[in-house]
């Protein structure tokens, strides 16, 4: 085994879609078992059959509305009681914008609508961490993979804000849990391909894109995030935290 | 569903030919386990090649409090860190770029200075030219990263780990190996850190 992960349990979030979806198909065919968690339990049911009938592990899908309050604790009672444990944690779910809002944040954007999107890309996510947290510990092994965003503020976006506050937050974490061999690593993913983002941009608009300003001239698939998180979930990746990945075929500019 | 099989259990580079540049400890550790996954592995410039690891001799750092440091050893710690993979690479990219699937890795330190070296300036040269050429390579399917490894067993810094150990060579081997298959075709540009969460910034 290369990426051994048979056997090891997860809760994945934003797994009805784009990556936590990609991350959910490697995680079951590694023989993960995995409770997937999103909003619209329908689509998570579906794409579990097809997952299954690939010979993939069956997940357990569970319907939770991270805006709600209360939405970390109760995700986590869920998945303790439906796996008996939780040895990994991908924080998938997020987005770089709220459906219905404007491409480009203008200065007035609602201060409540700030909060919103700090609450989905990294309250949330916090809350969710330090709930499966104290029993990684104890079990001395434990994986968190928050997918974040690229830390490029290209123009003012309620996207970075929270993200550039999950790298900073977890950096610091890392330090404090890496003696009882828990990781906490992010993955910042460039354009990947999703519901998202062909909601956000038109087909033209993301092919330009690629040739313009990814080096490998193409967007990502869910799939190829799917295998980073799958390395770093593993024991082969023990010594690896507190870092940001990019999986973005080169767009961020910065070097280090 | 587009999950590759194999993932998990095989790296998939059987008949793959790398070229590893290196004379340590950990230049042999990484083409043995190279060779272990039936890749060819040849320590000079092969037209076959389609996977280049620079691997720094000496990769400790040369510490110390003074700023008082001869010019030669300026040149000799950037001509190691800096010109020599710059070098290995130029060599090495036209049959690299001819191939599908090309990878370069190049294993780097710190530049997190605890002290004063040389060597922060040579290893930040290397990751921002790193970095630069990846845009070079735009359309050739050839991805270009860094493994930033931590400090060994014996060093000072180790009690600094926060993981509590010192980097093992599998530590590497292990992200070395993921880096070259096809599993990692979209991380490109990265610097990816395996210190046991020693560095103080995030990569």
């Amino acid at each position: 085994m290369r990426v051994s992960l048979a056997g090891k349990r997860a809760i994945i979030t934003g797994a009805s879609q784009g990556i936590g979806r990609g991350v959910f198909e490697v995680f079951a065919q590694l023989g993960v078992r995995c409770v997937t968690a999103a909003r619209r339990k329908n689509i998570l049911e579906e794409h579990s059959k097809e997952v299954i009938a690939m010979g993939g592990i069956a997940p357990v899908p569970i319907e939770v509305d991270l805006f709600e309050a209360g939405a970390a604790s109760y995700l986590f009672e869920q998945a303790q009681g439906a796996l008996g444990g939780v040895d990994i944690l991908v924080n998938a779910a997020g987005r770089s914008k709220a459906p219905d809002a404007p491409r480009q944040t203008p200065f007035h954007h609602p201060s409540e609508l700030w909060e919103k999107e700090l609450h989905l890309n990294y309250v949330v996510l916090r809350e969710l961490t330090f709930a499966v947290l104290p029993s990684m510990q104890a079990r001395k092994f434990g994986r968190v993979i928050n997918v974040t965003g690229k830390s490029e503020p290209e123009k003012l976006s309620t996207a970075n804000p929270p993200k550039a506050a999950v790298h900073a937050w977890s950096k610091g974490l890392s330090r404090s849990i890496a003696p009882d061999g828990v990781t906490i690593n992010q993955i910042s993913p460039g354009k990947i391909v999703s519901e998202q983002i062909l909601a956000n941009y038109s087909a033209q608009e993301l092919e330009a894109y690629g040739k313009k300003d990814i080096p490998l001239g193409r967007l990502g698939t869910p799939q190829e995030l799917g295998y980073l998180a799958a390395f770093l979930a593993s024991p082969e990746a023990g010594y690896i935290t507190g870092a940001v990945i990019p999986v973005d075929g080169g767009m961020k500019r910065y070097a280090f | 569903m587009p999950f590759r099989d194999g993932f998990g259990k095989t790296w998939g580079l059987k008949g793959k030919v790398a070229s590893v540049f290196g004379n340590n400890e950990l230049a042999r550790s990484v083409s043995e386990a190279l060779r272990k996954e039936g890749i060819n592995v040849v320590d000079e410039c092969n037209p076959q090649t389609s996977i280049l690891i620079t691997i720094p001799s000496d990769m400790n750092q040369t510490k110390t409090n003074s700023l008082d440091i001869s010019p030669d050893c300026w040149s000799t710690r950037m001509r190691d860190l800096f010109e020599n993979p710059r070098q290995i690479t130029q060599q090495n990219l036209p049959s690299i770029k001819g191939r599908k699937n090309g990878r370069i890795i190049h294993l780097i330190g710190s530049f997190e200075p605890n002290k004063f070296s040389v060597d922060y300036a040579a290893w930040g040269a290397t990751a921002a030219w790193a970095k630069s050429i990846t845009r070079a390579l735009d359309g050739f399917d050839t991805t270009v990263n860094m493994i930033q490894s931590g400090v060994s067993f014996g060093d000072p810094l180790m009690e600094k780990v926060p993981m509590g150990r010192g980097c093992r060579v599998t530590d590497i081997t292990n992200l070395v190996l993921f880096l070259c298959s096809d599993y990692s075709s979209y991380i490109n540009g990265a610097i990816i850190p395996v210190d046991g969460g020693l560095s103080r910034f995030w990569r």
